[in-house]
């Protein structure tokens, strides 16, 4: 045929199609699509298919199908659900676990899941060279925090403990003692050496990567010499306390002065040799009334080459193929929570050796290399284009999915997505892929259309060090003038909730019920202070001693030093930043008579002005990484690495230690909701809305539930074709119900 | 001619090189390094991506690697999507950009001299002012605009063709016609204002006098002269839509090299962006060789081997 007239076939056959059907947008028929396939956005190329290096949604999403934990979340209620594990038993006091794996539980190749895969894996994600961003995810299992950081290592032979470096007498220790090396030498630092001991808490300010650290004491930074020097170590004089954790104080010689030092102010050399290690008696037990045995601990200088990083120091280990144990350091109530990161699924130590053997570890996620244990396993993988996923047939519900493939369009626009979803190409926007803020309106009519209250939040970051921003009066007033409802409805258009506090009322844990509770009873999060009210926030600016005055239409503040509001993202993106910023900056105009000026920063330089401090206000946001309200409260402790504002409360901080070892839970969430009223006094950050999740999903598109975890692995999912006919809310099967833990003796 | 061709061959070598020193020192001068986010990145986890991707190098030491690696023609690895390396992501991405920018710049041509042509010779009438006026949108109406125009009349509306995507030659139309359109209006213009140019010169007046037809005329004598803009046009031209555009690969989610441009420069993607460097400066300066002979051999008047 011509390719003239096939063309015009072409263009016949097409115009035939159905067209759009009043109440949806677009189509509603799947024309030519099969009924066992799924066609989802999945808006971008992930970074990884690794579950234990990925960390941004586009591969969570794919992750958490194609893997599974021991534990699950049920699709409508986030409710743990089996997984991997059947069912476990757990310590009274939170901090033991065993779970028992179930027995048909298979990898895609065939063979059996063994809790020695979850070892492997859990190790792997902490191991320093693996370069993992969850590795805070892992925190709370036993040592996890010296074994990431390469603190505690195990001898590989029989050898001595030698007093100083080049000593040939020592204690003799067998092989397989643990030690805890406090610093690899030769080192050096920018910090004098102290003639006498200092006393107080200390602390060092993270250097860069190959550069030094500076030394404070009790929050003074101490002399700091020019030039980076080189250290010797001498010996240990006691013990002390930096950046919160045990330490000891060193003698050292630099530059010919003597004077001490503690091991956290020291840099190791990139090719040091010799290690300076104590003794360490902090290993897993395991076991609920066993005390780790606690060796005289004895310090001293060994060959570096002699210890090795050892798995066995950290709280996890397979007592058979079917029973994993896991001792973590506090109680952690979010524990059970965490397991359905996929920082926590299992991995394969054959395939990923095998890769790495091939020249490159990364691609052992590829199509050819890959195996996983979830309800999918990956087809094809067509680079920044698509994605498709083939059922899994050893996934030991697999008889009860009722898709046989599930197709991932990377689709970056969302116009582009909105699109082929309209045209009948889509089946579903997908968790990842957005509604564009201006389409909200226009599809909010729409039967197809869904907006979900969401676990995200948006607020301003305030640099606490940074004049007017110094004093809380200032920063509570700023906080009060903003009408954060009105900035909703302006701006964001969106079922988004405004924000009074930092942690969403709808955060599960026991944090929802608490948060009812209090309601109930005059919330405190809720009050008039930390409500909308341009009078009291005024009120508190004179309090600080500026003047506030009435002149005609508008309030005047003479003399407020000038704020400036960093955001990144050019006017008319697709992002809301600059629009917020703008309305935000008139609002202060409006209710307080003082002028902000606006910054727009490409994303990376605003990241490195943050980082260095150069900014006063800057946008930000988080997304919940577990249903809990320590993923958000987490980011507030002087030693988060996401706290940028550079406040620090010893009290918030004390009780975010509480909060993660007291095993009640309701005590717990008690503990937390005190800890982020300390944080709303202080109001290091403007907490302006929780986010909405806006998505489209066709009506034949079946087990798709919001939450608001965002979360919606595939495998529940199905295509109903008599849903004219019917409306079920059912699952592609029924998920079961997590029973509850035995007691562990 | 040959030598001509030999010594632009001789200089593409030192002005890539320079190209590519400049673009690698300006580009680690931005602030900002490939793994900053939103979330902090462990201060291990940075480590280990630092050593994997010999970021923590001394630069100088970063620069002989990375020459080396462009002898080997290696472009090393891409880091933010790990197992991957540049050659592979311009392996994959770039046939798709040229083959639908070729398709662009024939569409372009194809409608842009006859339209020019047309143009010229209906001088000062209503067939000169239309096309013109046509022209005029085509290259007033940037593509973030027509794209979606025709997404919206084509596929939304009249449900003649996809939306998006890379699959049949129905899925090529709507891309080509969004990539080659605003340049066949530029050819439009350049086609109309070169044959004026020739129409009005002696010696098309002294074909006229000795009788020749009109057609020969056209074809034979002013043709070849009148599209000298056109092919001067076309190196830069052809290069950028050979590299694909950054908004119809966007808008019809096409797999191609465009988005690079942005993309990579915005991750920090040091080698990405020196590969796209590389591939465009490449192409553009053989394109721009090949218009050079082209514009001797369309116009007796330029030798390119006069010493």
């Amino acid at each position: 045929m011509p390719s003239g007239a096939r063309f015009a076939v072409a263009l016949l056959v097409a115009s035939c199609r159905n067209e759009s059907e009043p109440g949806f947008y677009g189509t509603v028929s799947r024309h030519g699509h099969d009924p066992r396939t799924l066609y989802v956005n999945n808006g971008d190329e992930p970074e990884y298919l690794d579950p234990g290096l990925v960390s941004e949604q586009a591969g969570g999403c794919l992750v958490s199908d194609l893997f599974e934990g021991l534990v699950e979340q049920h699709p409508r209620t986030l409710q743990p659900i089996e997984g991997v594990a059947e069912r476990y038993e757990q310590s009274d006091d939170n901090r033991f676990y065993r779970f028992h794996l179930r027995e048909t539980a298979r990898w895609s190749d065939g063979r059996d899941v063994v809790a020695e895969d979850f070892v492997y894996a859990w190790q792997r994600v902490l191991r320093p060279e693996t370069g993992s961003r969850s590795v805070s995810m892992l925190e709370p299992l036993k040592n996890a925090h010296l074994f990431r950081q390469g603190r505690v290592l195990v001898a590989t032979e029989p050898l001595l403990l030698r007093p100083m470096p080049d000593a040939q007498t020592g204690i003799a220790y067998p092989s397989g003692a643990p030690f805890r090396v406090h610093v690899l030498l030769p080192a050096s630092t920018t910090a004098v050496p102290f003639v006498t001991v200092p006393s107080g808490e200390l602390g060092t300010t993270p250097g860069k990567v190959g550069g030094t650290a500076e030394l404070t004491v009790a929050g003074r930074p101490t002399q700091a010499l020019q030039a980076r020097a080189t250290v010797t170590v001498l010996g240990v004089v006691g013990k002390t306390r930096c950046n919160e954790e045990d330490d000891v104080m060193l003698e050292v010689l630099a530059g010919g002065q003597r004077g001490h030092l503690p091991t956290c102010a020291l840099v190791s050399e990139p090719n040091a040799h010799t290690a300076y290690v104590s003794t360490f008696g902090g290993m897993p037990t395991f076991r609920p009334e066993v005390a780790s045995e606690v060796p005289a601990v004895r310090s001293g200088f060994l060959e570096r080459g002699s210890l090795r990083l050892d798995g066995s120091i950290l709280g996890v280990r397979a007592v058979s193929p079917r029973v994993l144990e896991v001792q973590l350091e506090r109680a952690t109530p979010y524990f059970l929570e965490l397991l359905s990161n996929h920082a926590y699924f299992p991995v394969r130590r054959d395939v990923i050796e095998r890769a790495a053997a091939a020249g490159d570890v990364d691609r052992w996620t590829r199509p050819e290399n890959i195996v996983s244990n979830g309800p999918f396993v990956l087809e094809k993988h067509a680079f920044r284009y698509e994605i498709v996923f083939a059922k899994n047939p050893h996934y030991w519900a697999a008889d009860k999915l009722k898709l046989d493939r599930v197709v991932w369009l990377e689709v970056g626009s969302h116009e582009a997505a909105l699109a082929l979803y309209k045209g009948g190409e889509l089946d579903y926007l997908g968790s990842v892929s957005a509604v564009p803020e201006k389409y909200v309106p226009l599809l909010r009519t729409q039967r197809d259309f869904s907006e979900t209250p969401w676990q995200s939040s948006y607020w301003y970051e305030l640099n606490v060090e940074k004049p007017p921003l110094d004093d809380v009066r200032v920063r509570r007033a700023l906080n009060m003038a903003i009408d954060k409802r009105r900035l909703i409805d302006s701006v964001t258009h969106g079922k988004q909730t405004p924000a009074t506090h930092f942690v969403p009322d709808y955060t599960g844990s026991g944090y929802d019920d608490a948060a009812k509770a209090a309601k109930k009873a005059g919330d405190p999060f809720d009050a008039g202070r930390w409500q909308f009210d341009p009078e009291a926030a005024r009120g508190l600016l004179r309090e600080a001693g500026y003047d506030v005055q009435r002149r005609g239409e508008r309030w005047v503040t003479a003399g407020f030093p000038a704020l400036e509001i960093l955001y990144n993202g050019a006017a008319g993106a697709t992002s809301g930043h600059p629009a917020i910023a703008v309305a935000i900056q008139s609002l202060w105009r409006e209710h307080l008579g003082i002028s902000a000026t606006l910054r727009n920063e490409e994303w990376k330089v605003m990241l490195k002005n943050m980082r260095d401090g150069h900014f006063q206000i800057a946008r930000l946001g988080w997304s919940a990484d577990y249903n809990h309200p320590h993923t958000y409260l987490e980011t507030f402790a002087q030693t988060s690495p996401n706290n940028w504002t550079r406040w620090k409360s010893p009290e918030f901080d004390a009780l975010l230690a509480r909060a993660t070892a007291t095993s009640d839970s309701a005590e717990s969430i008690d503990l937390y909701r005190q800890a982020e009223s300390v944080a709303l006094e202080a109001m290091p950050r403007l907490p302006l809305y929780f986010y909405s999740k806006a998505t489209l999903a066709k009506p034949y598109l079946r087990g798709l539930h919001p939450n608001p975890m965002n979360r919606h692995p595939v495998r529940w999912m199905w295509i109903d074709s008599e849903w004219r006919s019917r409306s079920t809310a059912e699952l592609a099967y029924e998920p079961l119900m997590l029973a509850k833990p035995g007691r562990l003796e | 001619m040959i030598r001509f061709v030999l010594r632009r061959i001789a200089w593409l070598v030192p002005t890539l090189w320079v190209t590519v020193t400049l673009v690698f020192f300006l580009l680690r001068l931005a602030p900002g390094g490939p793994f900053d986010g939103e979330r902090a990145v462990p201060a291990e986890a940075l480590r280990a991506l630092e050593m994997k991707y010999h970021l923590a190098d001394p630069l100088w030491r970063q620069y002989v690697d990375f020459l080396a690696g462009l002898l080997r023609g290696d472009l090393g690895p891409c880091f933010r999507y790990p197992g991957r390396t540049v050659n592979e992501l311009i392996a994959m991405s770039l046939p798709v950009s040229m083959h639908l920018g070729a398709m662009a710049m024939a569409l372009a041509l194809a409608v842009g001299v006859p339209l020019g042509i047309l143009g010229a010779l209906r001088h000062n009438t209503w067939v000169d002012s239309a096309s013109m006026t046509v022209a005029m949108f085509g290259i007033s109406i940037p593509r973030f605009v027509l794209a979606p125009l025709l997404v919206l009349v084509f596929s939304l509306k009249l449900y003649w063709l996809p939306v998006a995507r890379w699959e049949s030659w129905r899925h090529m139309i709507l891309p080509v016609l969004a990539a080659g359109l605003p340049s066949s209006a530029t050819i439009a213009r350049l086609t109309r204002g070169g044959m004026l140019e020739i129409l009005k010169s002696d010696f098309i007046r002294t074909a006229r006098a000795k009788g020749l037809s009109e057609r020969t005329i056209i074809v034979r004598h002013a043709l070849r002269g009148g599209l000298l803009p056109v092919v001067s046009y076309l190196g830069p031209g052809f290069s950028g839509l050979l590299v694909g555009s950054l908004v119809v690969e966007r808008i019809f989610n096409i797999p191609g090299m465009g988005r690079y441009f942005v993309e990579a420069a915005s991750n920090r993607e040091y080698n990405l962006v020196m590969g796209i460097t590389l591939v465009y400066g490449g192409i553009l300066m053989t394109l721009n060789t090949l218009v050079d002979v082209a514009y001797a051999w369309l116009d007796p008047r330029v030798r390119l081997d006069e010493k």
